[in-house]
């Protein structure tokens, strides 16, 4: 649980949304063709 | 909510195609770059790759090997007072930057460490360059330091690049998420794919007369030859440059016919567990840790690594027909391809 919260906290500060609701009117997807660097293991 | 429907780009979806050259051979080609820099003046010239500011790889040791080479290091910020003023004090501080956050602790330790040497290259790091708050830092430690070229970030797109160069950045550091050892895109969800953010904010960067250093990501040679063709003045390594003699990390040894060999490093991100317990005593409650720890194949001293990296950016240049590193990105023209090399045997 403190991690899941923990990423959303950090996803709302990197979009800059306070609040949860927001993060939608925040949010912009980039479509992309790769999620991580796997170089070590995924 | 809104979606970008073009597709953005990793250094795995492309590759550089050759053009027609009269270069003979792979001695024409120069990999050493001069740069004047936009809110400091002043020229620096070398071979324009920086070793990231981790643990494991902004060490004093590495600054020395890479100087060596004309590449610069990002000393991790954890080192004391005295042992920063003394290396700065040196000459070879001429090839190192000295790394801060936005915290006041290390604005106090970069005002004490500078009565007592220069420090010609500053870069003020954060893991989201986004906050007004962070502009307001870039612009103090402009005001203070009026001499010393800033090198700040990280960010990934256009706007924010200029932001930052008109904040007083002279390079702006490009990346979020792309490392081998940082877990922000899983954590969060929040990232942009690293070749289509350099191409984007060197773009924005250069508009304005400022440069860029792509951030995380590289994983061979061809990819810091990919980013040079991508718009970067610059490029920071860390895992390509984990596993060395020079750097910070705990080696493991096995006994190999009798003999204690060593064959593997340790690598961590600076968001990850191992670095909040060692520094911040654990992570706080509030947040989730946004890197990993792994082991590197220990590979040695650094000069092999960089003799490698140099070979492969200098190879590059004589396929696309570049005399001199600034050419690269004008006679780079990528193509997309679905895979990068032939692995019948292997990756």
């Amino acid at each position: 649980m403190g991690e899941i919260m923990g990423g959303v906290r950090s996803m709302m500060t990197y979009i800059g949304a306070a609040q949860l609701k927001e993060a939608p009117k925040g949010a912009a997807f980039v479509r992309v063709t790769a999620q991580t660097n796997d170089v070590y293991g995924g | 909510m809104r979606i970008e429907n073009d597709v953005k780009l990793d250094f795995k979806d492309v590759l550089i195609r050759p053009k027609r050259s009269t270069l003979n051979s792979r001695n024409e080609v120069d990999i050493h770059r001069a740069f004047r820099f936009l809110h400091t003046g002043g020229e620096w010239k070398g071979f324009p790759l920086i070793a990231a500011n981790m643990d494991v790889t902004g060490t004093l040791a590495i600054a020395r090997a890479l100087g060596r080479h004309g590449a610069l290091t990002a000393l991790h910020k954890h080192y004391p007072e005295a042992e920063l003023a003394e290396f700065f004090a040196g000459d070879d501080g001429a090839h190192a930057f000295y790394s801060i956050g936005t915290t006041a602790a290390d604005l106090e330790k970069l005002a004490a460490v500078r009565k007592k040497a220069p420090v010609r290259f500053l870069c003020i790091d954060v893991a989201n360059g986004y906050a007004e708050k962070f502009l307001d830092t870039v612009k103090r430690v402009r005001d203070d330091n009026p001499k010393s070229v800033i090198m700040a970030g990280n960010v990934v797109t256009g706007d924010m690049t200029e932001a930052l160069v008109l904040a007083g950045a002279d390079i702006v550091k490009i990346g979020i998420g792309p490392g081998s050892v940082c877990t922000t895109r899983k954590v969060t969800g929040v990232g942009y794919p690293q070749l289509s953010a350099i191409i984007e904010c060197a773009d924005a960067a250069h508009g304005l007369k400022g440069q860029v250093c792509a951030d995380g990501g590289c994983t061979a040679p061809g990819d810091v030859a990919k980013a040079y063709g991508a718009g970067a003045d610059f490029v920071m390594l860390g895992g390509m440059l984990a596993g060395h003699d020079e750097c910070d990390g705990e080696i493991r040894y096995e006994q190999r016919e009798g003999k204690k060999v060593p064959v593997g490093m340790t690598f961590y991100g600076m968001s990850s567990e191992a670095a909040m317990k060692k520094y911040s005593g654990g992570v706080a409650h509030y947040r989730a840790a946004e890197g990993k720890s792994v082991e590197t194949p220990y590979r040695g001293p650094v000069d092999n690594t960089m003799g490698e990296i140099m070979g492969g950016v200098r190879s590059m240049m004589t396929y696309i027909g570049a005399t001199q590193l600034k050419e690269v990105p004008k006679r780079t023209t990528f193509v997309r391809v679905t895979a990068q090399t032939n692995d019948v045997y292997g990756g």
